[in-house]
Parts: structure tokens; sequence; C-alpha cells
């Protein structure tokens, strides 16, 4: 018990880059696991997957397709885009996403779609791959792209599958906690921009 | 204090300080996760408080079990909200320490008034809480990070409220779920005389 507590309070305070934390693992891994270590990045995608599995299976249809494409759209053209707007868009999406959840709405198919696009397109904006060879950048894209649409893929899956009272309560408490963070997040925005 | 605890307090602060890096507000600051999770967790004044939330949401049934634990978190990221925007709260600290009496008094007595009134309760004193993390929040940290850390710590207190608040479908562990209210309403007295 002492080494394990140990053990996470040594772990705890990791380098705070995204990209420095994921140097050494190769273009694939470095892509893949970014919506994952970039707390912005999986906000915005477990939001958007927690809208789309409670809009229903029709939302997952069409959400999921147009998150991917956001997705790739985004990182696509993710460069041009201004640098200080990519993690107040992904926290304004992972509002967007999971507000209407915690209130328990179920959104229209068009609706959760356009903001699970939002919520891709943020992502990919965020998740430029480190520069490098043509090969390299579009690897670490691609394994981005794989990597943000499968958690997306399973969260909406497994939140489309909920039956027991439980897993609809788990899902709305999480969508409270993103809500949360977002509302917090906007507020140290608003009191850290510059005057 | 034993050498052990000043040990381990000071491996916490040099531990989950993390470093200050450029990326404020984004990227992937484990170190902003650990300040926000902590700190919570380091208060026993917010500890009671949330695990005597999620023992009143047993007693009071469904839905408020699952209904107190959605509110708590969004009335507290308004209260955060306020607490780094400046907006002026008095007696935050009592506040504080109110809520465990009142909230452990409510788990003591087996209150169980509308879910809109007890709604009102909890969602009132967790502006308190809210604010007191707001404005200890650390200028280094990732704000994303930092605040999802103390929402989910925050989350998980209420989980271990309700799970032994789940003790109460037995006799003997409903007088010790009782019991515990109890015990949450005194330590909150020692905080808002200042015992403890």
């Amino acid at each position: 018990m002492r080494r394990a507590a140990t053990a996470g309070l040594v772990l705890l305070p990791a380098p705070a880059a995204a990209h420095g934390m994921l140097q050494g693992v190769g273009d694939v891994y470095a892509g893949l696991l970014h919506p994952l270590v970039v707390p912005a990045e999986a906000l915005a995608l477990v939001a958007a997957a927690l809208l789309l599995g409670a809009s229903g299976r029709a939302a997952c249809r069409a959400g999921l397709p147009v998150l991917a494409a956001g997705l790739a759209l985004g990182l696509a053209l993710g460069r041009f885009a201004p640098p200080s707007l990519a993690t107040p868009a992904l926290l304004a999406t992972a509002f967007l996403a999971a507000a209407p959840v915690t209130a328990g709405l179920r959104l229209s198919p068009p609706l959760a779609a356009l903001i699970a696009a939002l919520a891709g397109l943020a992502v990919g904006i965020d998740a430029q791959p480190d520069p490098g060879t043509l090969r390299q950048t579009l690897t670490a894209a691609a394994a981005t792209l794989f990597g943000a649409t499968a958690i997306a893929v399973i969260v909406a899956a497994l939140v489309l599958g909920r039956e027991q009272s439980w897993q609809r309560i788990a899902v709305r408490v999480a969508a409270s906690w993103i809500t949360a963070s977002a509302i917090l997040y906007f507020a140290w925005l608003a009191t850290s921009a510059p005057t | 204090m034993t050498r052990t605890l000043r040990h381990a307090i000071l491996s916490v602060a040099l531990l989950a300080a993390g470093p200050a890096l450029a990326h404020t507000g984004a990227g992937g600051d484990i170190g902003g996760f650990g300040s926000g999770f902590l700190h919570p967790m380091l208060g026993p004044d917010h500890v009671i408080a949330m695990v005597a939330v999620g023992l009143w949401g047993v007693f009071l049934g469904a839905p408020a079990i699952w209904v107190l634990p959605i509110v708590f978190p969004l009335v507290m990221a308004l209260g955060g909200a306020f607490g780094m925007i400046g907006v002026p709260l008095p007696a935050v600290e009592t506040g504080i320490a109110l809520s465990a009496v009142v909230l452990g008094l409510c788990v003591l007595l087996a209150l169980k008034p509308p879910l809109p009134v007890a709604a009102v309760i909890v969602g009132a004193f967790a502006i308190f809480h809210g604010y007191a993390h707001g404005t200890e929040m650390p200028e280094a940290a990732s704000a994303v990070s930092y605040a999802l850390g103390f929402v989910i710590a925050t989350g998980l207190l209420h989980l271990a409220g309700i799970l032994f608040g789940g003790l109460a479908r037995w006799d003997a562990g409903r007088i010790a779920v009782r019991t515990a209210g109890g015990l949450i309403a005194l330590a909150g007295g020692a905080f808002l005389t200042g015992l403890a």
C-alpha cells in the first residue's frame, strides 16, 4: 500500500507538454496517444462520444463518421489556425456536448452530429504532429485520426449499450464532470486574459 | 507531528507541484491534474463534507442519490468561477465548516426533505467549496487539468459516501451510517469553532 502510494506520488508530476511526454515513442504511438495524454482533447472527444451515445443509434451513425471527418480536416488545416484558440475551442465543444447529456437531453441526430464534427475539428487542430518529414507527419496524423476515432467509437458504444440505471447515472455524472471542468476553464481564461 | 507525516507532506508538496511550463491551460499537465486532485483530498473539511453529500444521497434515495452528485460539481464550478473572478464571498471557511455540520446532521437525523430543498442546501454549500478551490488554484497549473482533477476527486469522495451509505440497507449498517453523520457534524463543529 505504502509502495503504491509512493509510486503514485512519483508518477503524478510528469512533464507538462504532451509532445515532450511522447518523445521517443515513435510517430505511430505519438499520434495514437496524443488525444489521450492531452486532457482538453480527451475531454472534447469523450464529451462528443457521450453525446452521440446518449442521443441514440441514429446520432451515432451520423455523428461518428463526421467526427472522423472533422478530425481529418483539423489535422490537415490545423497549421493555419491560431494556436491560442485550440484549447478554448476544445473546451467549448466539450461543454456544448456534455451540457445536454448532464441535463438528460437527447439531441436530434443532425445537431448531435454537428457538435461531434466541431469536436473532431477542434481535436484535429490541437493534435498537430511535430514538424518532420512528410512521411513522419502523415504517419502521426493517421495514428491520431485512428486513435481519436477509436476512443469516440468505444465510448459511444458503451453509452449506447447502457441498460442498467447505474450506467445511465454514470454517463450523466461523467458529463457533469466535463461540464464543470469547462466552466472552470473559462472562468480561468476570463481572469488570465491579458489586459 | 510525526517524522513520517512530515516527510509525507513534504513529498506531496514537492511532487505534486509539477514544472511551470509555457503551456498553461493546455497540454498534458499531469502535475496540474495532481494538484487539482489532491486539493480536496488534503482538506479534511472538504473531505468530510463531500462524503456527507454521498451519505445523505443514500438516505434520500432515488433520484437524489444521483441528482446531488450531478448538481454539486456544477454549482461548485460556479463557485470556483466566482473565486477566480474575485466575486466577494464572505466567511468561506465558515461556510465550508458549516456544510459539514449541516450535512452531517442531515445524515445523523436521516432527514428527508423534498429533493429541491436538498438540492438547494447542497448547492448552497457547493458554492463555498468551489470558491475555495478557485481562489487557491496555483497559477502555474494547467487550468484544464487542475479543474478536471478537483472535479473528479470531489466526485470520488461523493462515491465513497454513497458506497459507505450502502451499508444502510441493514439495520446495523444504518446505525453505522448515521453515526458517521454524527461524527462528520462533530468534526465540522470542531472546524467551525477553531478546535481543529
